[in-house]
């Protein structure tokens, strides 16, 4: 009996999910679609009886929601940021895995773009921005740039999927209903790999790749500016582009390498995310978390050595106060725990880095909630502090959020491949090339690149 | 002799009975404050400001009246230690206020209609370490039905007339000083009226009439009011309000203002943003021109063009991109 192809297995892995479904699919997707059902009740009410149902009020104006905006928009950050770098930079190793942080750059902008107009109170009212918003406002730069990003996110993600949708079209040909294959034939654009259409393909790949990046820098500098345009303490900073930039590749890897495990086990894609992908990632945490180490070190030092009065009761509130638990669970759960998981060599295994990608992300969940609360809470009067505490509302939209990041994956495992068969098969004939140069005629692929196609030849 | 004794029984129990209901009502009579226009005619009620408070009361002067009816309230300065002691009794709630009181003008009345049901506080309203506390009391209006309990008709307003100059004139933005007349029907002035100015204004979507200033009439029923527009509208109506005052009746009178040209404005603004030095271009600011050519206004706002540029670029690559991805369907296998 002949001994599948590396190609032939990576096909029948990443093929499996879309025809076969398991019951423990159908139980999870039901589950997250009862989060969002009971999220979209809790939105409702809010709706009907305005945002009096959440605990925002005059002083505290932004609460969980802008909380999870700033982190979905975070996460957004690593997904088409780290394809489009290490595309350009020619990394092998990131062809089994560009795929899954494209689609969580789309997933978390999805729920990133939703969470302002939940904050509104009246979803109307984003018609407002566009009809009387003055550009000087970062708010309407804020809707330029996340509109812009996600739709760079959707192209960038869409052109690798040109080529898959051929080849799922041909080989799942009769295996799924006409609809979907009537969606693979219109998403594939009649894809056959002739060298025209590679060519096509390729440079308006290589202009998205430049694109993103700039893009991405940018979406997260204006996010930062909603804060860092005024005069609060906690968020006058001229460092907070950077500090949000580097916060959101932190977090975003973290994600990943979430997405990744889990996606891994359900999915059996041991042999394509391996230990090697789980390593270098961890290393791209850890430089992510020392530069953002760094940042935090730098904006509390400035803050604290000046200590202008606001800032002091800010800072008294923040490192020692009624703020001070979620701080210290940021700093040391989210950072310190973390980076010394992802860092030392005996604990740089996939379980290890999960469980460090993990904190990393309630972490920075955690200090996004300790950027934009305390900052509002901290009195401009040295007498009014503000108070919040949220209400099941924002906890089930909260919720809802979460659980529409998660359906979108789990839906999108549904129709495409979770792992880019074009580019991974692309990569395997580039290493055929360099292997056997010479050897033009022969059987194309080396021995080892069936026995280990994430091994070393990616690198 | 029993049908004596018994007579005699039934006279002394009869003056038992007298007595035990005439004494708390004596005692009652003795307590009460002083009945309105004691020792006057009904509703006059004579007040002496003495060195212990109104009426020597120290602890404060309570007056009862009807509501609907007229009260003259009359002050008399009546120091014995302090000849130098300076009043003006004002009457809160009812925004009146008397002449000066003192050794040379020794009395002053406050005439109104007690229209308003309450206790409002009369005092005087010269700062005195001294008699701040001293010269107070209180007037109870208490609430009553269509008439009066005496079964009298109530008392009437004395309607008023106001007349405010120019009726009407052109202006370009320069002020110009309005004049009110404050009369009532006998053509006699009416001192100490407050008057307020009303213009017919639009806000949040909402028409009507926003209050813009205050004067008060002097002795000979005249105010005036400096008023320069400052609205955009080649029309603009001004109205004076008198809401009524002791017992005089409201009354206004509205004119209507046509303004020619932009109104100066208001106040200066501080201008924003930076200059580049010999460029005059504004950075974050507006320029303070008026007018605007296409070219200067670009430069002045070249930070939110520049970001709309930029957006309208990347969507037109993003277009492009696109176009190249939807092309890929028309490449054909080369023969």
């Amino acid at each position: 009996m002949r001994t599948p192809t590396a190609e032939e297995r990576l096909e029948e892995r990443v093929f499996r999910p879309l025809v076969h479904t398991s019951l423990g699919w159908y139980l999870w997707t039901a589950f997250l679609i009862a989060i969002i059902a009971f999220g979209l009740f809790g939105y409702t009410n809010q709706l009907r009886r305005g945002l009096a149902v959440t605990g925002m009020r005059d002083t505290v104006i932004w609460g969980l929601y802008i909380s999870n905006f700033v982190f979905f928009s975070g996460v957004s950050m690593a997904g088409t940021f780290i394809s489009a770098i290490l595309r350009i930079t020619g990394a092998e190793w990131r062809r089994p895995l560009t795929r899954m942080a494209e689609l969580t750059t789309v997933a978390a902008l999805l729920m990133t773009a939703l969470m302002p107009v939940v904050d509104m109170g009246r979803p109307d009212r984003v018609l407002y921005l566009l009809r009387y918003g003055r550009l000087e406002s970062p708010l309407v730069w804020d809707i330029a740039v996340i509109s812009t990003y996600l739709t760079a996110s959707l192209i960038y993600l869409y052109l690798f999927v040109i080529p898959d949708s051929a080849v799922v079209r041909e080989r799942l040909r009769g295996k799924v209903s006409r609809l979907r294959q009537g969606l693979y034939t219109l998403l594939a654009l009649g894809w056959k790999g002739l060298p025209e259409q590679r060519k096509r393909l390729e440079r308006s790949a290589g202009v998205m790749m430049l694109l993103v990046i700039p893009i991405g820098v940018a979406t997260h500098s204006v996010v930062s500016w909603i804060f860092g345009m005024t005069y609060r303490a906690g968020w006058n900073s001229t460092i907070f582009a950077p500090y949000f930039a580097v916060g959101a590749l932190y977090s975003g890897t973290a994600m990943l390498i979430t997405i990744m495990f889990l996606m891994r086990r359900v999915y059996h894609l041991e042999e394509y995310f391996t230990e090697k992908h789980f390593r270098y990632l961890g290393y791209m945490l850890v430089a992510f978390g020392l530069l953002y180490f760094y940042f935090t070190f730098a904006e509390y030092l400035t803050i604290g050595y000046k200590l202008q009065s606001e800032d002091k009761l800010l800072l008294q509130e923040l490192l020692f106060g009624r703020y001070s638990f979620l701080v210290w669970l940021g700093f040391i759960g989210g950072q310190v725990v973390p980076l010394l998981l992802a860092v030392r060599r005996r604990t740089q295994t996939i379980p290890l880095l999960f469980v460090a990608s993990l904190l990393v992300n309630i972490g920075m969940w955690v200090k996004r909630y300790v950027i934009v609360v305390p900052s509002l809470a901290n009195p401009l009067m040295p007498y009014q502090w503000g108070f919040y505490t949220p209400t099941w509302v924002e906890m089930a939209v909260t919720a809802a959020s979460f659980a529409g990041f998660a359906l979108v994956f789990t839906l999108f495992s549904k129709l495409f491949p979770l792992i880019s068969v074009w580019e991974m098969k692309e990569g395997w004939e580039r290493a055929r090339e360099v292997a056997v140069p010479s050897q033009a005629g022969l059987a194309a692929r080396p021995a080892r690149l069936d026995s280990d196609p994430g091994g070393p030849r990616h690198e | 002799m029993n049908r004596l004794f018994r007579s005699i029984a039934r006279l002394g129990a009869l003056i038992a009975v007298l007595l035990i209901i005439a004494g708390p009502l004596h005692m009652a009579r003795a307590d009460s404050p002083p009945a309105p226009g004691t020792g006057h005619a009904p509703g006059h009620i004579k007040v002496e400001v003495t060195d212990l408070g109104f009426n020597g009361k120290t602890d404060g002067l309570v007056i009862e009246v009807e509501q609907g009816q007229m009260v003259e309230l009359t002050f008399t300065w009546a120091h014995q230690s302090y000849p130098r002691e300076e009043h003006i009794m004002v009457l809160q709630g009812y925004g009146l206020e008397t002449d000066r009181l003192n050794s040379s003008n020794r009395e002053a009345t406050l005439k109104f209609i007690a229209d308003k049901a309450g206790t409002f506080n009369f005092k005087c309203d010269v700062e005195c370490d001294v008699h701040d506390y001293l010269q107070q009391g209180y007037l109870k209006v208490k609430r009553s039905g269509s008439a009066a309990a005496d079964g009298s008709a109530k008392a009437t307003f004395t309607p008023t007339t106001l007349a405010l100059s120019p009726s009407a004139w052109v202006t370009g933005g320069e002020a110009v000083t309005l004049t009110a007349v404050l009369r009532d029907p006998g053509g006699v002035s009416v001192p100490k009226a407050e008057l307020s100015f009303y213009l017919e204004a639009e806000f949040g979507g909402s028409k009507g009439k926003m209050w813009f200033a205050k004067a008060r009439t002097d002795a000979n029923g005249v105010a005036f009011l400096e008023y320069r527009p400052i609205l955009e509208a080649p029309k603009q109506t001004i109205t004076a309000r008198f809401d009524g005052m002791g017992i005089y009746a409201e009354s206004e009178q509205a004119i209507e203002v046509q303004v020619i040209g932009v109104p100066p404005s208001a106040y200066d603004m501080e201008p924003t943003g930076l200059t580049g030095p010999s460029l005059g271009v504004w950075l974050g600011g507006t320029p303070p021109q008026p007018a605007l050519s296409a070219w200067s206004w670009a430069i002045s706002n070249w930070g939110p063009l520049a970001l709309a540029t930029m957006v309208l670029a990347m969507w037109g690559v993003f277009g492009f991109i696109l176009y190249q991805a939807f092309r890929i369907s028309r490449v054909r296998p080369r023969r």
